[in-house]
């Protein structure tokens, strides 16, 4: 795999770690309580947010570096895919009745991207590696 | 191995054209897995619920049409709760064509400090109870005992735990098998334990509306009418006596009847558009192949000169084409289970049907037949493309380039 199509599929994973962190704050909030108090889940919204805004920033950074920095870019990468995967449900709790906003939207929206930039987290590794 | 080498690398010669293949096949199998997998799970859906309801008739007072319908309940997941005289139980039991009766008590829960959490509570009668009973077995095969309770699969509460419902603290024994259906949001006890909870609401100024002694009421009288009864019948003759007019009889096959027709349409919608998207896409897909293979007449014109036979030529074709089409497959199944597992909750909750998702072997199947399918498009796509251009003499194909 050449260095220009692990940019594209890094720069992706970028933009998907962008889409959770806007959507966490917007369309894809964790659930809120009538008075707007924060309900059990806003913990998992929080980590789910900056663990978005870090894939973002490591996915467009992996662009501007080759080598062995690059192979590490990759590495992070894809632990930060595999913690956002983890973070609703697993790392911080979400709301227990399986109807809530929390559980219908904000964990199964985080474990798709976070599946997505896993897979492509990993091939950008394996690219980097072989191209090392 | 060696006859996989040279499709490969064409394949790979021209991504562009591969991608696009991929993309079109990916788009086959992924709108056949999902449509099959949600229509099918609607089926199932409503299959449980009609099963797990299990009585002919539901008797209800009259006031329940004025505050929460029992189908609200009991099929959108709707709380509330409405009661009647206990004593119309033994009138009930001497009408003609019913064989068994049970009643069940109804309280819902608050999203207050009072309640852990705000669900339906349903209170069976254990000795008589023929719809929840078989149920609840399947996960605890003993008689809920006082302060016990069953939970929905989608309640938030392990066996072991305690939930508290109007300050009062209760014991989980058993998590129910799940049923795609509100039920599943609902928390089942015995009679008892359910009048000690109203008890407890009215001690915490909750307004129930019973008029009498908590003791003497029920919400809902489930009927199981005799072999040979006409359920219709036995309704029509309860709603007609006067000693029943504070209560009405509902068919549960009429409750069905609204969600039946929903889900027949949402399955007709969801066939036609895999219908659709599969004509589309065949139609493409050879498109794709007869536009590829005329762009290629000069490489088979030459491959045909060096001696490749019109079979071997075919088998070339069948295998590129099979390699985009099992990747577009596998791409497309991928696609739609990273949609379909995840949202099932999301899906159901937008359908407002109940919906169970099958089990993992004939999610498999499906997913097996989904590929097969896509695979078996793209060869025959490619088949007939391959087939136009064979007849054709390549020394006419080569000197056309001159």
């Amino acid at each position: 795999m050449s260095r220009k199509q692990q940019n594209y599929l890094s720069i992706v994973v970028g933009l998907l770690g962008l889409f959770i962190a806007i959507g966490v704050k917007t369309f894809l909030h964790p659930c809120v309580h009538a008075d707007g108090s924060e309900a059990m889940c806003a913990g998992a919204g929080q980590l789910i947010f900056y663990l978005g805004i870090a894939l973002a920033l490591l996915g467009s950074g992996l662009t501007w570096t080759k080598g062995v920095l690059r192979v590490i870019f990759a590495i992070v990468l894809l632990i930060l895919s595999v913690l956002l995967i983890l973070a609703p449900g697993t790392l911080a709790p979400v709301c227990g009745m399986a109807e809530m906003t929390c559980r219908l939207v904000t964990q199964p929206a985080a474990r798709v991207t976070g599946i997505v930039a896993a897979i492509l987290s990993l091939i950008v590794g394996i690219g980097a590696i072989r191209n090392r | 191995m060696k006859a996989w080498k040279l499709p490969l690398r064409n394949l790979a010669r021209k991504p562009g054209r591969t991608a696009a293949l991929i993309a079109l096949t990916a788009f086959l199998a992924l709108s056949m897995f999902a449509g099959s997998v949600v229509a099918l799970s609607l089926r199932r859906g409503m299959s449980s619920l009609e099963n797990r309801l299990g009585a002919d008739v539901i008797v209800v007072p009259v006031s329940a049409k004025s505050k929460v319908n029992l189908d609200e309940i009991l099929l959108q997941g709707a709380t509330g709760y409405f009661y009647m005289d206990a004593e119309l139980l033994p009138q009930l039991a001497k009408e003609s064509g019913v064989a068994q009766l049970s009643p069940q008590l109804f309280l819902a829960s608050l999203r207050a400090s009072c309640c852990s959490v705000a669900v339906q509570v349903i209170g069976i009668d254990q000795d008589t109870d023929f719809t929840v009973q078989p149920w609840i077995s399947r996960s605890y095969a003993q008689r809920l005992g006082e302060m016990d309770v069953a939970v929905g699969s989608k309640i938030s509460a392990d066996v072991g735990e305690n939930i508290i419902l109007y300050e009062t603290r209760c014991h989980v024994v058993a998590r129910l098998e799940t049923t795609g259906t509100a039920m599943d949001t609902c928390v089942y006890c015995s009679m008892e334990t359910l009048r000690a909870l109203l008890e407890a609401a009215r001690g915490l100024n909750h307004d129930l509306k019973i008029s009498g002694d908590p003791e003497e009421v029920v919400s809902a009288v489930y009927l199981k009418v005799q072999e040979g009864m006409d359920p219709q019948k036995v309704a029509d003759s309860i709603n007609l006596q006067r000693k029943f007019k504070k209560v009405q009889a509902v068919r549960t096959k009429s409750m069905f009847t609204g969600i039946a027709d929903s889900l027949s349409g949402v399955s007709r919608t969801i066939g036609l558009l895999v219908v659709a998207v599969w004509a589309l896409a065949v139609v493409l897909l050879l498109i794709a192949f007869l536009l590829s293979a005329n762009e290629r007449k000069r490489e088979f014109a030459v491959l045909r000169l060096l001696g490749t036979s019109r079979r071997m030529l075919a088998g070339l074709m069948w295998r590129e084409t099979a390699l985009c089409s099992l990747m577009g497959g596998v791409l497309g199944v991928a696609l739609a289970a990273l949609i379909l597992f995840p949202f099932a909750g999301l899906i159901e909750h937008s359908l407002g049907l109940p919906y169970l998702m099958p089990a993992a072997p004939t999610m498999a199947l499906l997913a097996a037949a989904s590929l097969a399918a896509a695979v078996l498009v793209g060869s025959l796509a490619s088949a007939w493309a391959t087939h136009r251009l064979s007849r054709v003499d390549p020394g006419t194909i080569l000197r056309e380039g001159n």
